[in-house]
């Protein structure tokens, strides 16, 4: 048995010696990844970390892990990865129930939607991420999802929707003085202001965005949103009709280093804006050389997106300028890039100009194309804008029927509590109560129990005083009648009557002696034992006291004492006359409540049953019971008698 | 000239006084006064006080005749009260009381200098008991003395401690040693000098001359074995 345990913990320690040690593998090889993925950012690195870790139960670096595997599998539009980060984070969750990967796992199932530009499912799941983080309390991400929330809407030109979203991010993200988040929704905020008008109330929000830009850490970050802040500001002048200070600003960002080579997607669009702003003011050859520059470059990056704004802003200055040839050409070439790369509203403006350009049957069918499309785009925003309000709308009447739920339950739950705690209100009453009668039950008998033993107690010395009473008539009244008698029949010479009276007076004399006592406050009980004792001791009567010291005689009541010494006395004279002992044995103990008093003969004894108590055991007995004492009697024959007396120290 | 030595007699029984009175005038020449009740008898002890005062006192303890308006009521009320007067007079007790709790009282608290039985008393017996009365020496009579001797024997056997020390006493040769050996009832230990004032209470009691004669009078009368 010893050996097989001593096994079994060789066994667990050995195994957890290899867990641990594979443990520490596991995290070694991981972060070699990690830092080899920072030097290259090779996703499939990620990927070989997320795998090595899956077997394992380091839940929060698997958590760890897939966020970043999901966030890089989304910036690399790599659908797969966020695919794998999502389920796994989903299987997280299922596993040890932490909400935050859940959260993350519709975040980046939203994201997933996102990419393949499923709007309004990216919306629901960004939604559903966010309510789990309400719950979580974890702001920020709550603040981040309202943020994407408010980015799609305003790109789905909803734009209440994305201002509500924006306001409500804000809520969630002031307290906490986070900068890149906040930045990008006053930029938002200031987006939709703009494309509803309200240009003065925009650019104060992007001039929160800028101050907020200027704190952010790097050089780099500071660079880019200044560049957005440019161009937004300069877009929202250029909205509002005043081109020149558009391109003041548009010019104020393409004067920034290095623009070009480092954010060229923003170059081209602050060109293409101020080639625009150029065009409105009349600027022919400068906005022209823009459109141009843009172009080429978009061209050079191979941005096909920015290649069909190019087209569709030059086939549009063509058009302006009555150069149906060139019109037409890059209307073509937009509606062909924009077609392939889905962008519908390029494809609708390139269809208008090329609806405007061709004439005849060709013409009408753009023209009936453009229609079907815009018909089709105009619905499908419809659809999204009623479908964001819908998911808005049901999630927050589920809230809502939630909170009334919740509320009707605390409500029933503090019904059902005070009704708990009625209850016990009340049984504790009635506990109490009944304690308290019960106590005030046993006070009042413990009460008459005392007052009945003080009664007794009393009755007994009324008698003591009324057989001193007695033993004083008997010697001075019987004693001295007697006495004049005796005195008379010796004068008149009758000696033996004489002789008679005297022995009828002794006789009178040891009853009057035998009845009167002493008092125990001028005499202790213990002396008094003593000379009780003294009265009957002899070399062949031995009487031994024990325990006499034992028992503290000050406070016990004088009747108690009187009955004892009595039942002392009673004892030894019987003992004397009937027992043929030479020996008795008297002992007294005490404990809290009572006296117990043992009076042992080494005599002849009795038998208790077969022969009728004397009158004197039977007064003593009497004594003792009347003082609800307990007496008891055994006697062995050739053996000895022993008495055995408890008397109460008081009535309980 | 010397005068004669004045000796009151209080009893209740006339028999009684002229009995004593015959015996002392058989002892010596005395000024002999008698009165049959104690309130008397304490009047003329003080009156007497400052001119030619009584010497000796005889008086009974239980007196039959006394009434509603009798003040002392027996003779310990009367030794009681010329005690707490502080009268110099020696008192003796001729009585019929031999239950050892009258006379233990009587002896224990009002400490006379004799104790006489009227049953026993005679001429001579008188004679040592007033010699020994006016040397300020006490004089109880036999059978007295045996029961005070008795209740002694049965306080120390009742006395644990006392039974300790006489026990233990032959086997140490020095009284020093016992401290140590002798515990009271609490289980503390008891001071040597606690040990020698128990000691002589004992030799006391017992009547014994020395350390030695106590063991032997306690081994002689059952104390200890």
């Amino acid at each position: 048995m010893y050996k097989k345990t001593t096994l079994f913990i060789y066994f667990i320690l050995f195994s957890t010696f290899v867990f641990s040690q594979e443990n520490k593998d596991v995290k070694d090889s991981i972060s070699f990844y990690l830092k080899s993925f920072k030097e290259n950012k090779d996703l499939n690195l990620l990927k070989k970390a997320v795998l090595i870790a899956e077997p394992t139960n380091l839940d929060s670096l698997k958590r760890e892990l897939n966020i970043k595997y999901g966030i890089y599998g989304y910036l690399k539009k790599d659908t797969t990865s966020l695919f794998i980060s999502q389920q796994n984070l989903l299987k997280l969750y299922l596993e040890s129930k932490d909400s935050f990967a859940l959260a993350k796992h519709y975040h980046y199932k939203a994201l997933i939607f996102r990419l393949k530009f499923i709007k309004d499912s990216s919306f629901y799941y960004y939604h559903k991420s966010k309510k789990i983080s309400i719950n979580l309390k974890d702001s920020l991400e709550v603040a981040r999802r309202l943020l994407s929330m408010a980015r799609d809407q305003e790109m789905q030109r909803d734009y209440l929707g994305s201002e509500i979203s924006s306001v409500e991010a804000l809520k969630y993200i002031e307290p906490l003085n986070e900068i890149r988040y906040t930045a990008n929704i006053y930029n938002n905020l200031g987006l939709v202001l703009t494309q509803t008008k309200r240009f003065a109330e925009a650019r104060e929000n992007f001039l929160i965005f800028k101050k907020l830009n200027d704190k952010k850490p790097t050089e780099k970050e500071r660079k880019k949103a200044n560049i957005d802040y440019f161009i937004n500001v300069g877009l929202s002048y250029a909205d509002e009709g005043k081109h020149k200070k558009a391109v003041e600003y548009y010019k104020q960002g393409l004067s920034i280093k290095g623009i070009e080579t480092e954010y060229p997607r923003r170059y081209h669009t602050l060109t293409d804006n101020l080639a625009y702003s150029n065009f409105k003011l009349g600027n022919k050859t400068l906005a022209l050389n823009g459109y141009k520059k843009a172009l080429l470059s978009r061209e050079k990056y191979k941005n096909l997106y920015g290649q069909s704004i190019s087209h569709s802003l030059l086939s549009n200055f063509y058009i302006f300028y009555n150069d149906k040839q060139k019109a037409l050409f890059h209307a073509k070439k937009g509606l062909q890039i924009s077609l392939k790369i889905h962008n519908s509203r390029r494809i609708l403006e390139n269809l208008k100009y090329l609806s405007q350009l061709t004439k005849g049957e060709k013409g009408k069918q753009y023209l009936m194309d453009y229609i079907q499309l815009s018909d089709s785009i105009t619905k499908r925003e419809r659809n999204l804008k009623n479908q964001f309000a819908k998911i808005r709308y049901e999630t927050e009447k589920k809230d809502k029927e939630n909170n009334s739920l919740k509320e009707e339950n605390n409500k029933k739950q503090l019904l059902l509590e005070s009704e708990k705690q009625q209850k016990i209100i009340g049984w504790l009453i009635a506990g109490v109560s009944i304690l308290f009668i019960g106590f005030g039950i046993s006070i009042v008998s413990n009460r008459r129990k005392k007052l009945l033993f003080e009664a007794k107690l009393q009755q007994v010395e009324v008698r003591e005083n009324e057989r001193q009473q007695i033993a004083k008539s008997l010697h001075d009244e019987v004693a001295g009648d007697i006495r004049m008698l005796h005195l008379k029949l010796s004068k008149a010479n009758q000696l033996d009557e004489a002789e008679k009276l005297n022995v009828i007076k002794e006789n009178v004399r040891t009853l009057s002696h035998q009845l009167s006592s002493e008092s125990f406050e001028m005499v202790s009980f213990k002396d008094q034992i003593i000379n009780l004792i003294s009265d009957y001791f002899d070399v062949n009567f031995k009487i031994k006291v024990e325990g006499i010291d034992n028992v503290n005689w000050l406070e016990v009541n004088n009747a108690i004492k009187r009955t004892l010494f009595l039942s002392i006395r009673e004892s030894i004279q019987n003992t004397k006359k009937h027992a043929e002992a030479d020996q008795i044995n008297i002992t007294f103990s005490e404990t809290k409540k009572a006296i117990f008093l043992v009076i042992f003969d080494n005599g002849k004894g009795f038998d208790v049953e077969g022969k009728k108590n004397g009158i004197g055991l039977k007064n003593l007995r009497e004594r003792i019971v009347e003082i609800n004492g307990v007496f008891s009697l055994e006697s062995k024959l050739e053996i000895g008698t022993t008495i055995k007396i408890e008397t109460p120290k008081n009535g309980n | 000239m010397a005068t004669k030595i004045r000796i009151l007699i209080v009893d209740d029984h006339q028999l009684v006084i002229q009995g004593i009175l015959c015996s002392l005038k058989e002892v010596g020449d005395f000024d002999v006064v008698t009165t049959n009740n104690c309130d008397d008898a304490f009047q003329l002890i003080k009156s007497h006080q400052k001119n030619n005062p009584f010497q000796l006192l005889f008086t009974d303890l239980s007196f039959d005749n006394s009434t509603k308006d009798t003040n002392l009521d027996g003779g310990e009320e009367l030794i009681k009260a010329i005690k707490n007067n502080e009268f110099n007079i020696k008192i003796g007790v001729i009585t019929g009381h031999t239950e050892t709790n009258r006379v233990y009282n009587v002896i224990s608290n009002l400490n006379p200098n004799a104790y006489l039985l009227k049953s026993k008393c005679d001429v001579t017996e008188i004679g040592f008991a007033v010699q020994k009365m006016l040397a300020n020496d006490y004089y109880y009579t036999h059978e007295i003395h045996q029961k005070i001797m008795r209740r002694n024997i049965i306080q120390i056997q009742m006395d644990n401690v006392a039974i300790q020390i006489l026990k233990e006493l032959p086997n140490h040769p020095k009284i020093s040693n016992l401290e140590g050996v002798i515990t009271k009832n609490d289980g503390s230990i008891l001071k040597l000098r606690s040990i020698e004032t128990k000691l002589a209470n004992l030799r006391v009691d017992l009547n014994a001359n020395n350390n030695t004669d106590l063991i032997l009078k306690a081994k002689e009368l059952g104390i200890i074995d």
